[in-house]
């Protein structure tokens, strides 16, 4: 039988070959152990993560080295998916990068807005307290950051993001910003913009992007459940709280809305339960009746019902997702475990809050 | 204080101390009664401080956690980023409300108006360390009303204690001496004149007799 090639067999060795250097369950466990922050990060240094420790030991100590190693790395490590996926696929990274450019556009627009400076070096956005506040990590270069960054005014900005997409959803809600002076319309258009390009570009052009998408969809939903849980614990309005959901997940809005007539929290996390199965996952969130712990619960939701799934879709864009996503994931235990560590957390608190594979 | 030579021992000084010893007595009778007042309003309001104390302390243990919280889940950097969009806080103004005829100032403002609607967009541990701090601002801007308040009643507790004390202790006592002092004069003058008139009559009586025996005298020779 002849075997074909798929244009994602260079990318998924690319790939596997560099997934060798995750770092394992049992040395996270090793981590989680460790005496204090330091003894994480020197831990860390015998791991991927040593250049970076090393090249920012010299302006930082733990845990905010470990902060700035980390997200130095995850720069890099998003540089490598994106070089190592074919044409066919880089529309669909790129849209998924695209996440950190509108965080990084929320960051210049808000400062614009109530006159804080933000300046740029190579791999962030530094705030005035010169302390790292974004990472360029999406798709808008540097020197072009440079220049939005120089915009003395929000319209300003607007008009140097018009060649990004950004800019003709923004322009659309400038109207409404020079009245109120509120930008939060434009960046509610532009989450939803997002989420739109994302799950657009991830079409169905090899018939094995289904789970892809539908890892997408679940993280509108849970955005879109988060948001009516603040909602509803801050007992905002129905119509507020309406406008602030994302069109595409995979809980119809309606639904939701319905959901969220529900008089208390308990009752909306049954409700939801009925879409969503989460068996023992909220065990900590039912302890605690900390909205952080339901967070937490949804990540480890995502990850067990899609992102492991991706890892078995080979010759796929799912391999590359699922490589990003897991160092989002290797990220973010890294730093719940360096903060857990400066804030004396038990291991087994810490352990509560890590999403593993 | 006034020595007895200042006072004039006339009846319409006696009556004017008794009147002014009657409006003191009354002046008297009102500032215990508002001196009560301040101190049930200084009691509820101490009782209404030391709660929200209570609740600051609770809070801030909340806050500090769900800071912490956070930092652990978003990371610092996150957290900088979001700290970066925070709207600055509404001006805040200071209105007064009198109590008792004391000013106490009254705390509004502070907030924004976007605030509960920007939460919705954050990452939840950052919206909790929001909304926690938001509410710890709160009672915060509450629990300087309401200390600034009890400072401003006890002052005033203060104050009217010393006045009522001076009209209890001081000044109806002096004008109680002034009483006596007018009353002990106004029976000197009364004795002096009744001891004048007798020892006139006296010596009218003595002239008559004297001018009788030259008479009788006259008609002997």
């Amino acid at each position: 039988m002849k075997m074909t090639t798929s244009s994602y067999s260079s990318s998924y060795g690319r790939l596997q070959a560099i997934s060798i250097n995750f770092l394992s369950k049992d040395f996270i466990e090793t981590l989680v152990k460790a005496e204090d922050v330091n003894e994480v990060s020197r831990l860390l240094e015998s791991t991927w993560y040593g250049a970076e420790i090393d090249r920012a030991a010299a302006m930082y100590t733990p845990p905010e080295l470990l902060e700035v190693a980390i997200n130095r790395h995850l720069v890099e490590v998003n540089k490598i998916a994106l070089e190592a996926t074919p044409f066919s696929g880089k529309q669909a990274i790129r849209a998924y990068f695209s996440k950190w450019d509108i965080h990084n556009i929320e960051l210049i627009l808000s400062s614009k807005v109530i006159g804080r400076t933000i300046t740029e070096t190579e791999p962030f956005l530094v705030s005035s307290r010169n302390f790292p506040a974004g990472i360029t990590a999406g798709n808008i270069p540097h020197d072009e950051m440079k220049i939005i960054l120089s915009q003395p005014t929000v319209e300003g900005v607007v008009n140097q993001l018009v060649k990004y997409k950004y800019g003709t959803i923004l322009i659309q809600n400038l109207d409404t910003y020079q009245k109120t002076s509120d930008i939060s319309p434009m960046m509610t258009e532009l989450l939803s913009f997002y989420y739109t390009n994302l799950l657009e570009s991830i079409k169905f052009f090899q018939g094995d992007e289904g789970i892809t998408r539908d890892l997408f969809r679940t993280q509108i939903d849970k955005k879109n459940i988060l948001t009516l849980l603040k909602g509803k614990d801050s007992k905002l309005d129905r119509d507020l709280v309406k406008k602030h959901l994302i069109e595409n997940g995979k809980i119809p809005i309606d639904k939701l809305m319905e959901i969220f007539t529900a008089n208390t929290v308990e009752e909306f996390i049954n409700r939801i339960e009925e879409h969503i199965k989460f068996g023992d996952l909220l065990d900590n969130y039912v302890k605690t009746q900390n909205l952080v712990d339901f967070e937490v619960a949804m990540d480890k939701y995502i990850n067990n019902n899609y992102v492991r799934k991706l890892k078995n879709i080979a010759l796929s864009i799912g391999t590359i997702f699922h490589f990003i996503i897991k160092a989002e994931f290797e990220w973010d235990n890294i730093k719940r475990i360096a903060y857990g560590k400066r804030y004396n957390l038990t291991p087994d608190r810490i352990n509560s809050m890590l999403v593993m594979e | 204080m006034p020595s007895a030579t200042d006072i004039r021992p006339t009846r319409l000084e006696y009556i004017r101390t008794k009147r002014r010893i009657v409006i003191a007595k009354k002046g008297l009778k009102l500032l215990k009664l508002k001196r009560q007042a301040l101190i049930l309003e200084f009691f509820n309001t101490s009782k209404t401080a030391a709660a929200l104390r209570e609740n600051l302390q609770k809070e801030l243990i909340k806050g500090y956690e769900s800071i912490r919280m956070a930092e652990i889940l978003a990371g610092s950097m996150r957290l900088e980023n979001e700290s970066m969009k925070l709207p600055m806080m509404g001006k805040l103004n200071v209105k007064s409300k009198s109590i008792m005829g004391v000013h106490i100032p009254r705390l509004e403002g502070g907030q924004n108006k976007v605030y509960e609607e920007y939460l919705l967009e954050l990452p939840t541990s950052i919206n909790e360390a929001i909304s926690s701090f938001n509410k710890i601002h709160k009672i915060v801007l509450e629990v300087a009303e309401k200390e600034t308040a009890l400072r401003k009643l006890l002052y005033e507790i203060e104050r009217t204690k010393r006045k009522s004390n001076a009209i209890e202790n001081v000044f109806i006592p002096r004008l109680m001496s002034a009483v006596k002092f007018i009353t002990f004069r106004l029976d000197e003058i009364e004795r002096d004149t009744f001891i004048m008139l007798k020892t006139v009559k006296r010596k009218m009586g003595e002239r008559e007799s004297e001018e009788l025996k030259e008479v009788e005298a006259e008609i002997n020779v």
